[in-house]
């Protein structure tokens, strides 16, 4: 955390590290106070900073989180149905979560599906299928 | 070193999807196995403006643009093509028509795919930073009237004058001041800033600090994306190149004006793009938007005077001051001047990221630049300016696409996002996904947007399941019209706008489930 200065402005780098550097990738009530105590503002302000962005998770995730787009170029291309068969297939793994997520700017492979920091573009159920597997594994890769 | 050939490999999200990673790999594997690694150089560059050609690369001096390439189609082409003299026609797409209309009258993207974006020194070969030694011999009040005369305007969708802008924080007595880039680019299918930065992050950073001097601010914010990772990666190695030939930092170019730029991340929040909010996020809370007046020109980032420019229009400032105001002018319509770099989407042949001229038509921009429709399909509706904008249909193919043509049809440029729609879209699954989105992005700082998206979903979702009448058609309007009078900010404020272009031009889209 100590990379940056101990100033209101870097709360969301430092929110950003914090949660990166959580096993479940996410930020804890814990993570929290010490962000807290760090930039000394009060437990309330930063968490609603950190419940303001969506990029910020106050749960517990799994060790892969899966981001389909849900922008209307993706939707034209099924990402919705994408997503509905999703929601069905990864409920039992703890390991990986699911959310929706916006714009991603790489349109010109719609639907695009993100796991972690990585884009994978032209998704349809068989190859979500094969990623899924992989991820299963412990693998990021198609 | 000399090579006697130079292929400029695309890097962008799409094609590191695509695999570019292992053609490079092949590629190099293949040109040692050859002999040919002294004489064939490859490069990597920013984008083309294709974004559904996977794997591209030009090949110079031949210029010949090979597309969806794969790790397979790689030993052949360095067979005939580098070792024989044959270039692989099947893989060459049209080639040289695609290259130069590539490369047709661009100013923002005018470096894109042309230079590594990751080496100042090719940014300077092509010109870079003279505009900003000139900016320093013609003095703040010399530069601030080019500006002025180029009639330069907002790129981030309210088009307000950048030079009227820049002016008014020039007049404030504050001693500390800020330049703030918003690069918070979320708009659905737009990616313009994404692509422009990715390119020539030089570009930026030149138009940054000449807006500093005009300004006299000593320090520019670029806010971004946290998804942005390339651009990000970019950015920075560009801010530490600048910082080493003395192009950021104390005493610029030995001018005396000091400018240092510093890179924030945002975290998912659409809101953000707007520009008040930026400003709360980037002190560090939650991105609210606040009331305007004061506006940022004068209290802005902690309240001091701040001006807040879209990527865009930053990345224009350069030509306008090395060129000068009237040239800039001189493009598109007398009260749009310049260009406009739009990414086109949808059921079009060659979807991807365009620059032209204020004033280019619609039915031009589709045709000429995007291929036409798919299948030669039927159009049905442009959805122009990003999920904020309008549906326009076939009569406004003829449209001048600039800031007054459309607001006469109540439409707007917005972020430049145009998605073509083809006969069989159904424009209510648009609608909803458009909805939905403002639901999830909306603040929640005012009940007018909070509850409206809500109700709008809600019904909408009513009448597509087949249990709507026409009066929930009338009664979404009515929202949406109390929306735009009393949301506080441009997120609520515009949910009529899709809705009300349906409603005008698409009607029997929606009666087709009332059953009327």
């Amino acid at each position: 955390m100590n990379k940056y200065l101990p100033e209101k402005e870097n709360i969301l780098e430092i929110l950003h590290l914090v949660q990166n550097a959580n096993p479940k990738n996410f930020l804890s009530k814990e993570d929290l106070a010490e962000v807290a105590n760090y930039l000394h503002l009060p437990y309330n302000q930063v968490y609603s900073v950190a419940s303001f962005y969506s990029m910020f998770s106050l749960k517990p995730r799994g060790k892969f989180v899966i981001k389909v787009c849900q922008s209307p170029h993706c939707v034209v291309n099924g990402s919705d149905n994408l997503l509905d068969f999703l929601k069905k297939r990864v409920k039992k793994n703890p390991e990986i979560s699911l959310e929706e997520c916006q714009c991603l700017g790489v349109c010109g492979n719609s639907p695009v599906v993100l796991v972690n920091d990585k884009i994978y573009g032209d998704m349809d159920k068989e190859k979500l299928e094969k990623l899924l597997k992989n991820l299963e594994g412990g693998k990021n890769v198609l | 070193m000399f090579y006697r050939t130079h292929l400029l490999f695309v890097k962008d999200d799409n094609s590191i999807d695509k695999g570019l990673q292992e053609v490079l790999r092949v590629l190099n594997e293949e040109l040692v196995k050859y002999g040919l690694e002294k004489e064939i150089g490859v490069l990597q560059t920013g984008s083309l403006g294709y974004i559904s050609k996977g794997v591209h690369f030009v090949v110079y001096p031949d210029n010949l643009l090979y597309t969806k390439i794969t790790q397979e189609d790689i030993p052949l082409i360095v067979q005939e093509h580098f070792l024989k003299g044959r270039p692989v026609k099947r893989l060459c797409e049209s080639a040289k028509r695609d290259v130069e209309f590539a490369y047709s009258e661009r100013i923002v993207l005018k470096n894109s795919g042309k230079i590594d974006p990751e080496s100042i020194d090719e940014y300077i070969a092509v010109d870079g930073y003279q505009a900003l030694g000139k900016a320093f011999e013609m003095g703040r009040e010399a530069t601030l009237q080019e500006i002025k005369k180029s009639n330069l305007r907002g790129r981030g969708g309210a088009g307000f004058p950048t030079g009227i802008k820049m002016e008014m924080t020039a007049n404030q007595s504050e001693k500390q001041k800020y330049i703030v880039v918003n690069a918070d680019e979320g708009e659905s299918g737009t990616f313009k800033d994404r692509l422009i930065m990715e390119g020539d992050p030089h570009k930026l950073l030149e138009g940054m600090v000449i807006a500093g001097f005009v300004v006299r601010a000593d320090t520019g914010y670029i806010y971004i994306r946290g998804e942005y990772s390339l651009c990000v990666q970019r950015l920075k190695i560009a801010i530490e190149q600048a910082h080493n030939y003395g192009l950021l930092g104390k005493n610029i170019l030995g001018s005396g004006f000091d400018f240092d730029v510093i890179i924030k991340l945002g975290a998912g929040s659409y809101v953000c793009g707007e520009e008040t909010a930026l400003l709360n996020s980037l002190e560090g809370g939650r991105g609210n938007p606040r009331f305007k007046p004061p506006y940022p020109g004068e209290r802005g980032l902690w309240n001091k005077p701040t001006v807040i420019n879209n990527v865009e229009t930053l990345t224009n400032i350069p030509a306008i001051v090395e060129k000068g105001g009237e040239w800039f002018a001189g493009i598109g319509t007398p009260e749009s001047c310049g260009t406009k770099v739009y990414t086109i989407l949808g059921e079009v042949n060659n979807p991807g990221l365009i620059e032209v001229p204020m004033g280019t038509t619609l039915r031009e921009i589709i045709s000429k630049y995007g291929g036409g429709l798919k299948a030669d399909k039927k159009f049905k509706a442009a959805l122009v300016g990003g999920a904020a904008g309008m549906f326009l249909p076939e009569r406004l193919l003829d449209i001048k696409m600039d800031f007054e043509n459309l607001s006469k049809e109540s439409a707007v440029l917005g972020s430049g996002a145009i998605l073509i729609l083809s006969e069989d879209a159904d424009i209510l699954r648009i609608l909803t996904s458009i909805l939905k989105f403002f639901l999830h992005e909306s603040c929640g700082k005012c009940s007018a947007c909070r509850i409206g998206y809500k109700m709008l979903v809600t019904l909408l979702d009513k009448i597509v399941s087949g249990e709507g009448k026409s009066e929930d058609i009338d009664k979404m309007v009515e929202i949406a019209n109390v929306m735009r009078v009393t949301s506080f900010c441009a997120l609520g404020q515009s949910s009529i706008m899709p809705i009300g272009s349906i409603i005008k031009y698409f009607k029997g889209d929606f009666k087709r489930f009332t059953g009327e």
